[in-house]
């Protein structure tokens, strides 16, 4: 604010103090996007209610469908893998619905991110929005799906007889790990997905690749013991983990496991972060 | 600053004396109007591959193949120029010389690869409006949405809900969803949240269309109510005649670089200039050609030092002219006239009873007032009222040479106080003028069909003050039948009905075939009727001119 001191703003002090952008300022950018990002906190608060709403203003049962659907899902996958694949998996249907309410947040996240910024895009050829608002927009709309589909979680493993623990309280840590990993993921996506057009589609391809290459309607006892180490380079493998453990072990899951998933929680995050608001500037005419 | 510069260069120089004719204490000092938007040497520079790219795919395959070739794409070279409080600043160019660029720099939806961009104040863009609406909202939920994309908290959206809704009009639709708006009512919604709080600097991307004509003057009005109130709006637009007519100055961009800063006319003219004498030089694709436009550019871009002998060779332009009045230059040259000889003098003598008056009503201090000429001629009077120290001088005038003429001065006496624009008083509506404390309408009244509209404009553009000089028709008195021989109407005066001829139609004259003019007491009781107060004739200097000597023409001042 060194310049702002001329005469005339000296002469304006009855009125408040007018806020000055001088492009000189501007410093670290990974730093200044944290604050416009809270400075615009209540646009993030309407992006959040806005995909909520949008998404279920026409339908019959309303957001009912965010509960509904998992759980089908679930139903469908605990027939065939009970029946026809016959594994020996305790509280099967519990497994299978917390592995994939963790795997939609992330995936929701990542590919919402993606398509909330090319929405956004002509909108940031003319106005100033801090770009990283569309990942944490898309983060805070999974957030709202996934604390929603907790409630069917619960209703299975009551009907299902999983015991309920107090461990359950531990939850908030590793959805919040999953969140940092999913938004440094998003933030990097996003950044490419501006540059060409068609890594969303691509993104949609690897993201099913993926989830069938991560053990979540599946035991990782399916693979035989000796390939089981491959699992550990998978960080939504350890996130899976730690996210089920205090719903079905009952308390945190191996140090490695939880140590795994903080290093790609903490690494993929200020990666993404940095890698994003390095180049969120030329967002504005790449897209 | 080149202003300060300009006429100290001219005092060192020698060329002019500080004697009392010429004052020049009533140059605007240079921080006297605040700096709202600041570019220091801005460039943007884009890295881009020569190809365009649009899959990534197509990309690995290129990178694979080391095809990928990067260059360098400078979108703003070097470009420096300052917005004052309150300006309207007009950006012309071709598509691609930069406009949107140094737009997107100044609403910080970009940063300056070198170079230094400051804004003091808010931003809003009014651009595209309804960019960020989402149809299956409804309008409510829109509005509190598009407010906080432009930066609104939700507390400040709350405070201002009432009076956006108010503004669109959309009281009866607001909770519908946004689908079921027409084109129109969805613009509407967009301007009224885009304008909901007065902003420092209004950015406008070609001229609105907003729905219906009503509203749209609607619009016009709120965004000419900002400037007044020290709104400095951005302006870029393909219209030459949009830039002539509403803005205070302009920049001239060309591939990315900064060509000229000025009067709206001057620029456009150059722009215009450039921009023929290139597609000539294309058709033609000669070489000679090319060489001359080569010389006219560098002409055009080193117009901005030396003021001095800047001055010096506008002043020779203007001593080639033929003109209406005597101008007396800087450097002491007094400019042809061809006027007769006897008919010179009325000027000075104008001129001297608008003093008188301005002394009496102002005690001379015109510094916070605002003053409008209206059929300004070749200037004169605008530049004399600029150089008494008036805050703001307009003078506007129908006919393009005059403007022109009364620009040419402008420049020579390097006032920034003051510009000119084309309009025509009968054509010319309120909301496009603002508002002025002073209104001076001198020789125009007696060349109009319309005398009694014209009359009803100055009441709406006049704050204080009034000042009519008109040659006046002989009153009648008595009265007439009205439709029976038992009622009669007194007559509250007469207009004397009057054939323009090609010779009355010449650059100082009428636009119209025939006109009105009123007499003496007539205008007098108009001006009553009309919700003036304080009316009263100007007395007459002893040695007058004959017209005014006579009463043949007369001046009156009226107040509001």
């Amino acid at each position: 604010m060194s310049v702002g001191t001329s005469k005339a703003q000296v002469t304006e002090q009855h009125s408040a103090e007018p806020p000055i952008y001088d492009s000189a300022l501007l410093t670290n950018p990974g730093i200044a996007e944290v604050k416009e990002l809270f400075r615009y906190r209540d646009l993030l608060w309407q992006l959040v209610s806005r995909n909520i709403k949008t998404r279920y203003k026409r339908s019959v049962l309303g957001i009912l469908w965010t509960m509904l659907n998992p759980l089908l899902m679930m139903l469908v996958l605990t027939f065939v893998f009970s029946n026809v694949f016959r594994f020996q998996l305790p509280h099967y249907a519990t497994y299978a619905l917390a592995g994939l309410a963790l795997w939609n947040f992330f995936a929701q996240t990542t590919a919402g991110a993606m398509s909330e910024l090319i929405w956004g895009g002509s909108l940031m050829h003319r106005i100033y929005i801090p770009r990283s608002i569309f990942a944490v927009s898309a983060l805070g709309t999974s957030l709202v799906n996934l604390v929603l589909t907790l409630i069917p979680l619960f209703i299975v493993m009551l009907i299902t007889g999983t015991p309920i623990r107090p461990a359950l309280m531990i939850l908030p840590l590793p959805i919040l790990l999953t969140a940092m990993f999913a938004l440094g993921v998003a933030l990097t996506l996003s950044r490419v997905a501006a540059y060409f057009a068609d890594v969303l589609e691509m993104y949609q391809i690897l993201l099913m690749a993926w989830m069938y290459l991560t053990p979540i309607i599946y035991p990782k006892e399916i693979l035989p013991e000796n390939m089981r180490w491959l699992f550990n380079l998978n960080p939504m493998y350890h996130l899976t983990e730690i996210f089920r453990a205090p719903l079905l072990i009952g308390w945190l899951a191996g140090p490695k496991t939880v140590l795994a998933s903080v290093i790609a929680a903490v690494v993929t995050l200020a990666f993404g972060w940095w890698y994003f608001s390095r180049k969120a500037d030329e967002l504005a005419y790449r897209i | 600053m080149s202003l300060r510069t300009g006429s100290d260069n001219l005092a060192e120089s020698g060329n002019l004396t500080l004697d009392d004719d010429l004052d020049l204490t009533w140059l605007p000092k240079e921080d006297a109007a605040e700096v709202i938007i600041r570019l220091e040497g801005v460039s943007v520079v884009y890295r881009a591959p020569s190809e365009r790219i649009n899959t990534f795919k197509e990309y690995a395959i290129r990178l694979a193949k080391r095809q990928l070739a990067h260059q360098e794409f400078c979108a703003l070279n070097d470009v420096s120029l300052e917005v004052k409080r309150g300006e309207v600043f007009g950006l012309v160019g071709h598509n691609g010389a930069g406009k949107s660029t140094l737009l997107k720099i100044v609403s910080r939806v970009m940063k300056p690869t070198r170079g230094r961009a400051w804004v003091k104040g808010k931003i809003a863009p009014l651009l595209e409006l309804g960019a960020g609406f989402h149809t299956e909202l409804s309008g409510r939920e829109n509005v509190f949405l598009n407010g906080t994309l432009l930066g609104y908290s939700r507390v400040e959206m709350k405070e201002l809900f009432d009076s956006i809704v108010e503004f669109s009009e959309l009281q009866d639709f607001i909770d519908a969803p946004l689908r079921t708006y027409s084109t129109g009512m969805t613009v509407r919604l967009g301007f009224a949240v885009a304008t909901a709080t007065r902003p420092d600097v209004l950015i406008v991307d070609e001229v609105l269309a907003v729905g219906d004509e009503q509203f749209q003057e609607k619009c016009t009005e709120r965004i000419m109510d900002f400037r007044r109130k020290g709104t400095s709006i951005l302006l870029v637009t393909h219209s030459s005649k949009t830039v002539e007519r509403i803005c205070d100055r302009a920049a001239w961009l060309d591939h990315g670089k900064l060509r000229a800063v000025g009067l709206p006319d001057s620029i456009i003219e150059q722009y215009h200039a450039r921009y023929h004498r290139q597609s000539a030089a294309d058709k033609e694709a000669a070489s000679s050609n090319s060489r001359k436009q080569g010389s006219t550019v560098s002409s055009a871009s080193s117009a901005k030092p030396a003021i001095s002998e800047e001055v010096l060779t506008l002043e020779e332009q203007a001593m080639k002219k033929d003109w209406f009045y005597q101008f007396e230059l800087p450097s002491g040259k007094i400019t042809n006239s061809f006027m007769l000889e006897a008919s010179r003098r009325i000027h000075k003598d104008r001129l001297a009873m608008i003093d008188s008056v301005l002394d009496e009503s102002f005690a001379g201090d015109v510094s916070q007032l605002s003053c409008l000429d209206i059929g300004c001629n070749q200037g004169y009077f605008s530049v004399e009222m600029a150089r008494r120290g008036f805050q703001k001088v307009v003078g506007f005038d129908a006919r393009r040479p005059n403007v022109e003429d009364a620009n040419l001065m402008r420049q020579i006496y390097g006032l920034t106080n003051l510009r000119f624009r084309i309009a025509d008083v009968s054509k010319v509506s309120t909301g496009e003028l603002g508002q002025f404390d002073v209104v001076m309408m001198l020789s125009v009244l007696f060349w109009l069909e319309n005398p009694i509209g014209a009359l009803r404009l100055m009441k709406a553009l006049t704050t204080k003050m009034l000042i009519i000089e008109t040659p006046v028709a002989p009153d009648l008195s008595g009265e007439m039948e009205w439709g029976s021989r038992k009622f009669r109407k007194p007559l509250q005066g007469s207009f004397a009905l009057l054939e323009q001829t090609a010779e009355s139609k010449s650059p100082i004259g009428s636009l119209t075939e025939l006109s009105l003019c009123p007499g003496h007491e007539t205008l007098i009781w108009m001006l009553q009727k009309l919700g003036f107060t304080n009316i009263r004739t100007v007395p007459v200097p002893a040695d007058a001119h004959e017209q005014l000597a006579s009463g043949n023409r007369v001046m009156i001042v009226a107040q509001v």
